[in-house]
């Protein structure tokens, strides 16, 4: 008996081992150390804390009436105004500091500054997690509240807000996470406060080459986040009867404050494009290197893909099988120089290694925070189905292709779609890693660094092109899947 | 389990490929190829290493293989910890502040002092910390000044005329604990004042700083799109804009204090495979062809003077500058804790 427990629970052992194989690495190579100057780290935490609190606070307060906007656009214009409030969290962060910087004039520097720009940066993502949310939550309640002739604030009081208050408190801590790991808007809109533990675990390598004191500091940020999402960011069954919106739920204040906040952020930025435009045909000039870091970009992102499939399969075995999330949902805020530095030492720098270094790093920095965001919350509500399947003798590889993978189609969806784009612009993770290939974020990030902003801005623009496309041929690949599918089974 | 099984075998079975094909360990130093560690912007292709790759290699003795370094801390960390495994042969892109840094870490090979003596130098017959060392090779360097827009109404002369009330948060510095550019005018700073004149100076610079960013391009990015009025660059950094913009609207300060200079050193860590290609390449990185490359595509001045003759280089005014210093460890540190004492307690 205990040999077939330990059995059943070593998928979920090792799966959790594999998230923390950067820690063990680096442990190779470094100690954890009580050497730390306290005084300074309670500094960096405080400024940490108030920062991302702050941030994350403004941020939930303004996404919800937000998200009641999206509820009046129509169902094609709804997909395009999503994606485009999903672009601040993904471009650059300088471009989102030039945007503030622009639209705020004489910027507030300091605390207020820096929640601003992370309000920026954020702001769009909670607007697309709130509306999920409330659709996945409130199924028929704001129709029939309407035809009972419950009041608006009435339904809002005693019955939205209850319901959706755990994705309330999801959002908050999802954007106080962001925030709490963030390492270069703290530096430059900080002023005085612009010391947060990103920025110390940085100095401590930068300046005083003192890398278990570096480590350390990462664990102990690692290790807060993780408890705080396992405390706080537990989900729960949602509702899953089809949604109707009715009138309640919609907002003309958020609709407007959408199109303004969209305006402001694509303003700035198309501005930035529109001034780059002259320099179009320099960049023209590298286009075969353009092409080339496109086709070695597709390349890693097919591999990341592919072991992003396979982890997701065994997550969702292991799931079915144990009956619970792994552990390792809670593993959302690895710091990016940690796990960078951990496989630059480990591994030769080359771009064979590069194959192999950058899917996997990849998949254990985003993974678990990709899962948690979009994921967890409709394998919780399938929880009696499996249970279910099971007691029907059920295999569980069936359950998982069968009943799970087919009911959370469309959170896969936007999984894919963050998972895609984070992938394609990401430059800082590569960059930690010691990529040797040329990839289109390295590309940005190397014109940024040579003097080229204009080039920077407009390969961006590129850059969302390709995650368009690759966001397509997904979509393609699906339909030939379930066209495949359905032919196959009408054959039988 | 078992399809854990199968995802494990396929991740080892990749990583035992990657393994088995590391032969190219031996192989490299078979093809004779000296592998050289620089930062991104040198590798890159608007960069001078494909040109100097180029020039290197129709020599005919040695192959140069350029590898991408993330961040000059980790890659020195990285040599360090690989020890006598370390395949680097060269480092390029060490400054003043990495040297010192690096010095308890790394060993690194000496070269015949003749080379350095008969490269024909202004910068190393005047400087005496460059002069009386053997490890490091410079190969670039300019001096560092704030550039601004030839519009910009201030007159600035002088360090203290940087206080002017017009200039308030009009600054665009980068952070010293993050950025080589921001160390270098934190010592500045500390170099050309008494230690309680550089602390006021300090708490005043902080009120006329728009901000400081991680690094040297999010600085220049800010003061680009007109956000800042000056930036803490090189004094090459117009001739950018002049060569590739056909924009002469940007001048660096002339001011009346000596102005700190950023060298970019290459070093050969005790550990390299290929040693005499190693030397080899120094010896070239020096030469005049190389140097040319290294000046028109890194916008620094070349070592070697006559290079920039008759060349847009030449027509830059010059600069005077502060002798060259290999800063301590412990110096620097306690810059810096002075900068962020005040820094703390300035803003909300």
């Amino acid at each position: 008996m205990k040999v077939s427990r330990f059995s059943s629970r070593f998928l979920g052992y090792a799966l959790f081992f594999y998230f923390l194989i950067p820690y063990f690495l680096f442990l190779r190579f470094f100690s954890l150390t009580t050497q730390l100057d306290f005084q300074e780290l309670a500094w960096a935490f405080k400024n940490s804390f108030v920062q991302s609190f702050l941030a994350a606070f403004l941020v939930t307060a303004l996404s919800l009436p937000l998200s009641g906007g999206l509820f009046l656009l129509p169902g094609r214009f709804y997909e395009i105004v999503k994606k485009l409030l999903l672009l601040p969290q993904i471009l650059p962060s300088i471009f989102s500091i030039l945007i503030a910087f622009s639209i705020w004039k004489p910027f507030p520097m300091g605390t207020t500054g820096i929640a601003f720009i992370f309000l920026m940066v954020h702001l769009g993502f909670a607007v697309v997690f709130m509306h999920t949310a409330t659709i996945e939550r409130l199924s028929s309640f704001p129709a029939v509240a309407e035809i009972f002739g419950i009041k608006k604030l009435l339904f809002l009081r005693k019955i939205f807000f209850p319901i959706i208050r755990s994705d309330l408190l999801s959002c908050f801590l999802m954007v106080f996470i962001f925030c709490f790991s963030s390492f270069s808007i703290p530096l430059v809109a900080g002023g005085g406060r612009d010391t947060n533990m990103e920025v110390l675990i940085f100095e401590k390598i930068f300046i005083n080459q003192n890398w278990s004191s570096a480590w350390t500091i990462g664990i102990l940020q690692s290790l807060f986040l993780s408890l705080m999402s396992m405390f706080l960011l537990s989900s729960k069954v949602s509702n899953k009867n089809e949604f109707f919106h009715g009138e309640y739920l919609k907002s003309n204040i958020g609709y407007v404050a959408v199109i303004i906040y969209l305006f402001l952020y694509l303003g700035g930025y198309g501005l930035g494009v529109f001034q780059a435009l002259p320099d179009y045909a320099a960049v023209f000039n590298f286009f075969s290197d353009i092409w080339n870091a496109t086709l070695n970009t597709i390349k890693f992102f097919i591999l990341y893909l592919l072991l992003s499939a396979g982890l997701l399969y065994l997550w969702l075995y292991d799931f079915v099988q144990n009956h619970k999330m792994n552990f390792a949902v809670h593993l959302i805020a690895a710091s990016t120089t940690i796990v960078g530095f951990a496989f630059y030492l480990t591994f030769p720098t080359s771009k064979d290694w590069d194959l192999f270094k950058v899917p996997l790093a990849m998949s254990i920095l985003v993974f678990p925070v990709l899962f948690k965001s979009f994921l967890e919350k409709p394998l919780i509500d399938l929880q009696d189905q499996v249970v279910t399947a099971k007691v029907f003798g059920v295999s569980y590889h069936q359950i998982v292709f069968h009943v799970l993978l087919r009911r959370i189609q469309k959170p896969i969806g936007v999984w894919f779609c963050f998972l895609s784009i984070w992938f394609l612009s990401d430059f800082a993770i590569l960059r930690a890693l010691g990529t040797q290939t040329e990839t289109l974020g390295l590309m940005a990030q190397s014109f940024l660094s040579g003097y080229r902003l204009s080039y920077a801005y407009l390969l961006s623009v590129y850059i969302l092109f390709v995650w368009i496309v690759v966001l397509a041929l997904g979509y393609l690949f699906k339909e030939v899947i379930r066209v495949a599918h359905k032919k196959f089974e009408s054959s039988l | 389990m078992r399809h854990f099984i199968i995802f494990v075998i396929v991740i080892f079975s990749g990583l035992s490929f990657f393994y088995f094909n590391k032969g190219d360990k031996n192989k490299l130093n078979d093809d004779r190829t000296v592998r050289v560690y620089a930062s991104a912007s040198f590798v890159a292709k608007w960069g001078p290493a494909p040109q100097l790759k180029e020039l290197f290699d129709k020599q005919g003795l040695y192959k140069v293989e350029f590898i991408e370094s993330p961040d000059i801390a980790m890659t020195l960390q990285k040599i360090s910890f690989e020890g006598q495994n370390s395949l680097t042969d060269v480092v390029l892109g060490l400054d003043q502040f990495d040297i010192s840094r690096s010095a308890t870490k790394i060993k690194w090979k000496s070269f015949s002092q003749d080379v350095l003596h008969s490269i024909q130098s202004k910068l190393i017959k005047e400087n005496d910390a460059i002069k009386d060392q053997s490890s490091f090779m410079p190969y670039d360097w300019a001096p560092m000044s704030f550039v601004i827009r030839k519009d910009l109404g201030v007159s600035i002369e002088k360090l203290q005329d940087l206080l002017k009330p017009e200039l308030k948060g009009k600054i665009a510095l980068q952070d010293p604990r993050t950025s080589s550019p921001g160390l270098q005018f934190l010592a500045w700073i500390f170099e050309s004042k008494p230690e309680n004149e550089a602390n006021e100076f300090l708490k005043s610079i902080m009120k006329q700083a728009h901000s400081f960013s991680s690094g040297w391009s999010a600085a220049y990015g800010i003061f680009k799109n007109k956000q800042a009025d000056m930036v803490f660059s090189y004094v090459t950094s117009p001739l950018y804009h002049q060569i590739e913009e056909n924009d002469s609207s940007f001048t660096a300060i002339d001011f009346k204090e000596p102005v700190p200079v950023q060298i970019e050193f290459a070093g050969i860590p005790d550990t390299c495979k290929n040693c005499e290609g190693a030397a080899k390449f120094i010896e070239f990185i020096t030469s005049k062809e190389a140097q040319q490359v290294i000046m028109k595509k890194n916008y620094m001045f070349p070592v070697l003077d006559s290079v920039k003759e008759a060349t847009e280089f030449d027509a830059l005014k010059v600069y005077k500058t502060s002798p060259v210093q290999f800063y301590e460890q412990e110096k620097v540190e306690k810059w810096i804790n002075q900068w962020a004492e005040i820094r703390k307690n300035e803003g909300l």
